[in-house]
């Protein structure tokens, strides 16, 4: 189980998170949802070990990370917003390193890369450099590392990004069942569609606030709301979506 | 416990491995082959050098040990002693430079090995691990040839095979002191900056630091005055204090040569300290920092006005816009910048050799040269010229990011005419430069 107590960072001037807390289960897909600069990616960041808190605190099975962040990291999966990876090196080359850096033994992880490559259909792509790939292969990569060590706790920050119709599919049903097997999934995303279908629970942030959290049902219920969309729309959407979209065209025909 | 230490160093293998070819992630050499035939490049590359170095220094011996009297020989000798360490000191710092980004942690190594579950300890040994190996094969091929030859020909008095080896062993831990000297130096400065520089100068000042650097270098190495006249000048002069530790350890015991040798040593452990002291805080600190920062360096007040000039001399908006974008894309880009500074400083080099000759030659111009100070002086300029539009040439061929050129593949109806006559406008106008 992974909770959030608290959580506040702040830089010079600004609060990027303010005494935010929420509970992650296992078995379950937790949404993590909000706005662009809302600090979703802040919080995400501080559970992977990134950044340090400026207050409050973060445990794992009832131990705060900090306590042995190595240990903790050995049981994490993630997936980050920023495609970052070395692109001088083949998509297996970074699989391999991800593996090594985990101590996978070299045959199980030569085993995984090879499966997992051909899953993603990456097979055909393997040895060519990260640096000719896609956005959607990359992002298949960083999926394929996340997952490579069957990690306990799996942190997804906007993992469809870029991803095609069928990869986009494929980890749709992936995160509900590596959920079903046990794992704890924090789950980030914009795409309110997919949270809706995936996730149990949410959390939603506005200006580095926790404005909602609890499962979708008992939000639908509270709010009478029939959908996430409406949901979150009221909760963060400051402004009328089709009255900006009216000023935006008005704009170009100038 | 000897499983975490087994663990350890495996990610630790795997950590060097990854550094080395990071640091030899440049355009100058392929990396698209394995790290052995990666190195074999490097080391072919620099070996040449060496092998230059050689054909230079030897083949005058033949004939100087039948003709000179062993004073003449002696301070023949003693030019090619600083020549060989200034050189090798010299290539050094350009690799150094090459290296540059590749010296310290950057965004990348954070937010990838930030979120594995590897030690800092583990990054921070892998890390110096790569950059020894690095140093150590580029001081190896650099003096591949001239380490074996020159230490035997270059200490004409060697009495005997045990002189003669001492020389040699003498030799090869001067060229090993100066280049891990300079080395040191250059990463101390990066490291300096920093540490005392808030994050967003550094990305800032780091490449104008690396290009100052590189001119430093090059002014050093070809400005420095020779020899016979150096007595005033020896004790700024980094690689007179590792010729005069060369000429202690070969048995002289002039107090000038002392002196200098003091200062190698001193020197040397002093940016030793510097650079392994602002490296290991650079991993105990700057990894957080480094996540919690933008990686792109901020643009302040516009340096150039790029769209304030292309106004003034053109009036199509497509060309202008071309030539904003050329301006900014030159003053903006580390690796086009770095390119340019690389052809102007073959063009600096050049034209330091000329302005050494003028200065330490006027006098005494040595037998049959042809030409004097004046017509020296008159080709800098034309000089200077020939290796910016060769620098420039060599930029523009180089995409900033290829696959953003469906910009002006999609505008390309407003005729690819209008975007030549402005990339001609903008070479124009860059040799108003020097």
């Amino acid at each position: 189980m992974l909770e959030v107590r608290g959580l506040t960072k702040r830089y010079p001037g600004v609060v990027a998170l303010d005494h935010v807390s929420f509970t992650a289960l296992p078995g379950e897909v937790t949404g993590y949802l909000g706005p662009n600069g809302s600090g979703k990616s802040t919080t995400v960041k501080m559970i992977t070990g990134l950044l340090e808190p400026s207050a409050g605190e973060i445990l794992y099975c009832g131990r705060p990370i900090g306590a042995d962040l190595v240990e903790y990291k050995r049981i994490l999966g993630y997936v980050p917003e920023e495609p970052y990876l070395y692109p001088h090196l083949t998509g297996a080359e970074y699989l391999e390193l991800a593996g090594e850096l985990r101590d996978l033994p070299p045959a199980t992880l030569r085993d995984k890369i090879g499966a997992l490559l051909e899953l993603f259909s990456l097979a055909g792509d393997r040895n060519a450099p990260i640096s000719s790939y896609s956005k959607g292969m990359r992002q298949k990569i960083l999926i394929c590392a996340a997952i490579l060590h069957d990690p306990e706790l799996i942190i997804l920050d906007e993992p469809f990004s870029g991803l095609d119709v069928h990869a986009a599919l494929v980890v749709r049903s992936l995160i509900p069942s590596l959920a079903a097997s046990g794992k704890t999934i924090l789950f980030s995303s914009h795409v309110l569609e997919v949270v809706e279908k995936v996730c149990n629970h949410v959390v939603i942030l506005h200006k580095g606030r926790a404005v909602a959290n609890d499962s979708i049902d008992r939000l639908r219920d509270l709010m009478a709301l029939p959908t996430l969309e409406d949901i979150f729309a009221q909760r963060v959407t400051e402004c009328d979506p089709d009255s900006t979209a009216r000023q935006i065209a008005e704009t170009i025909r100038q | 416990m000897t499983g975490a230490l087994e663990r350890e160093q495996r990610q630790f293998r795997a950590l060097v491995r990854l550094f080395a070819y990071r640091f030899f992630d440049t355009d100058i050499l392929s990396v698209r082959g394995d790290l052995s035939s990666l190195l074999s490049q490097l080391a072919a590359l620099l070996a040449a050098l060496s092998l230059v170095i050689v054909l230079v220094v030897a083949p005058k011996y033949a004939s100087l040990y039948q003709h000179l009297t062993a004073q003449q020989l002696r301070s023949a000798a003693l030019a090619d002693q600083e020549f060989l360490l200034s050189t090798s000191m010299a290539i050094i710092g350009v690799f150094t430079l090459l290296l540059w980004d590749a010296l310290f942690p950057d965004r990348r190594d954070c937010l990838i090995l930030g979120a594995m579950p590897v030690r800092i300890r583990t990054v921070f040994t892998a890390k110096v691990a790569a950059l020894g190996a690095a140093l150590a094969l580029a001081i190896v091929a650099v003096n591949c040839f001239s380490g074996l030859v020159c230490p035997f020909l270059i200490v004409p008095d060697a009495a005997g095979a045990l002189s003669a080896v001492r020389d040699f062993v003498a030799f090869w831990f001067v060229i090993l002191l100066a280049s891990g000297f300079v080395f040191l130096l250059l990463m101390g400065m990066q490291g300096a900056a920093l540490h005392l520089l808030p994050h967003h100068l550094f990305l800032r000042w780091s490449s104008r630091i690396q290009t100052a650097a590189f001119f430093a270098v090059l002014t050093l190495y070809f400005l420095a005055p020779p020899l016979p006249t150096a007595n005033a000048w020896a004790k700024l002069v980094p690689s007179y204090w590792f010729f005069g530790l060369f000429q202690v350890l070969t048995g002289s015991a002039n107090p000038v040569m002392i002196a200098l040798s003091h200062r190698a040593l001193v020197g040397t452990g002093l940016t030793a300290l510097i650079a392994l002291g602002t490296y290991a805080m650079a991993y105990a600190r700057q990894m957080r920092r480094t996540v919690e920062q933008s990686g792109i360096a901020p643009s302040r007040s516009r340096m150039i006005p790029w769209a304030e000039i292309a106004r003034v001399f053109i009036r199509r908006a497509p060309e202008r816009a071309i030539l904003t974008f050329v301006g900014r894309t030159l003053a903006r880009s580390r690796q086009h910048r770095l390119l340019l500074s690389i052809y102007a400083g073959m063009g600096l080099a050049y034209v330091f050799s000329q302005v050494a000759y003028v200065l330490y030659h006027f006098k005494t111009p040595p037998p049959g040269a042809t030409e004097g100070p004046a017509q020296t002086v008159l080709g800098i300029p034309l000089i200077l010229l020939f290796f910016l539009i060769i620098g420039l040439r060599v930029s523009f061929s180089i995409p900033i990011e290829l696959r953003a050129n469906w910009l002006f593949r999609l505008t390309d109806p407003f005729g690819r005419g209008v975007y030549l006559d402005a990339t001609r406008k903008a070479l124009g106008l860059s040799r108003w430069c020097p």
